[in-house]
């Protein structure tokens, strides 16, 4: 498609018209393989912010896809692909990351992340999921999820 | 037989003489040689010509892409220093065009290469600086953008 100079009303959701630029203007959100590409490379942080740009961005960043090459992108030599059937089963690569791997990078900026945090992390999952499964069930109500120790520095002194 | 020339023609009537073995950096372009169009002048439909001829540029410069084992450190040290100059003297606009063409010719390396620059464009950037960029327009309403920014909220604490 040849980039041509167009004028064009936008309509916005909340009904504000607004004039498109008379300039040729290269429209990302136009081209889904193209955003697909740029942030399968971001990094968790930049991912994050993202998803909250547009409603299309937010949507692409909800690929779960994205997140699983995230959490493998330093981890040599790559999990079986098996893992990924595992994974999807106890909730997916977003929610792993969201739960267990965001809050330990959020404190832990320069954590190296390899195989055994990955593993790590993966057992937590599996913690997180059965607590909700069984004792949520038994309990007739979610108890707070054990992985806030995640989130809140433990005095083990 | 080993340096055949390839011609390619680009969406706005430029044609371009090249090496095959740069050539065949573009899947598409070896797809359609095994399917037997070798010898003809190769049309490229959704690529201009100032996008192909850039595309081209790297391509030559790439054609011998050391491996992983390689030892020549120099080597790669002046391939790497060759790119980002390459990359820094482009627009955004060029950026883009250029990683459409190469997704659609199936040149592996500069799609990675070209959508990684502009993933290092918008690292660590807000949502409101992204949207400046990219010309996009917030289309959340505030309840749902509240709500979005709630569920992606990197720290606990900021």
């Amino acid at each position: 498609m040849s980039s041509e100079k167009r004028v064009g009303m936008v309509e916005k959701s909340n009904n504000k018209r607004q004039r498109v630029n008379q300039v040729p203007v290269f429209s990302i959100n136009d081209h889904h393989d193209v955003l697909v590409e740029i942030l399968r490379r971001l990094d968790g942080s930049s991912l994050c912010s993202a998803a909250c740009v547009c409603r299309l961005w937010s949507a692409v960043a909800r690929n779960d896809s994205i997140w699983e090459e995230l959490c493998f992108r330093q981890v040599s030599p790559r999990p079986s692909l098996s893992l990924r059937s595992v994974v999807s089963a106890l909730g997916g690569y977003r929610c792993l990351y969201f739960l267990c791997i965001r809050p330990v990078l959020a404190r832990l900026p320069k954590l190296l992340w390899t195989r055994d945090q990955l593993q790590l992390s993966l057992s937590l999952y599996c913690v997180h999921y059965y607590e909700r499964l069984y004792v949520g069930a038994w309990l007739g109500d979610a108890p707070p999820s054990s992985l806030i120790f995640l989130r809140k520095p433990v005095n083990v002194v | 037989m080993s340096s055949n020339k390839i011609l390619l023609t680009s969406s706005d009537g430029e044609s371009f003489e090249i090496d095959e073995a740069v050539a065949r950096k573009f899947l598409i372009i070896v797809h359609m040689m095994e399917d037997n169009c070798a010898g003809e002048a190769i049309p490229l439909e959704n690529v201009t010509g100032d996008i192909l001829s850039k595309i081209i540029e790297y391509a030559k410069m790439h054609v011998n892409e050391p491996s992983e084992e390689d030892e020549d450190e120099e080597a790669k040290k002046n391939l790497d220093s060759w790119d980002a100059k390459f990359m820094e003297k482009l627009d955004l606009e060029t950026i883009f065009k250029i990683i459409l063409a190469a997704n659609y010719l199936n040149f592996e390396g500069l799609l990675g290469f070209a959508s990684q620059t502009v993933a290092d464009y918008i690292k660590d950037k807000t949502p409101e600086e992204v949207r400046e960029i990219f010309n996009i327009e917030n289309d959340f309403t505030p309840e749902e953008e509240e709500e979005i920014r709630k569920e992606n909220a990197w720290t606990f604490n900021e």
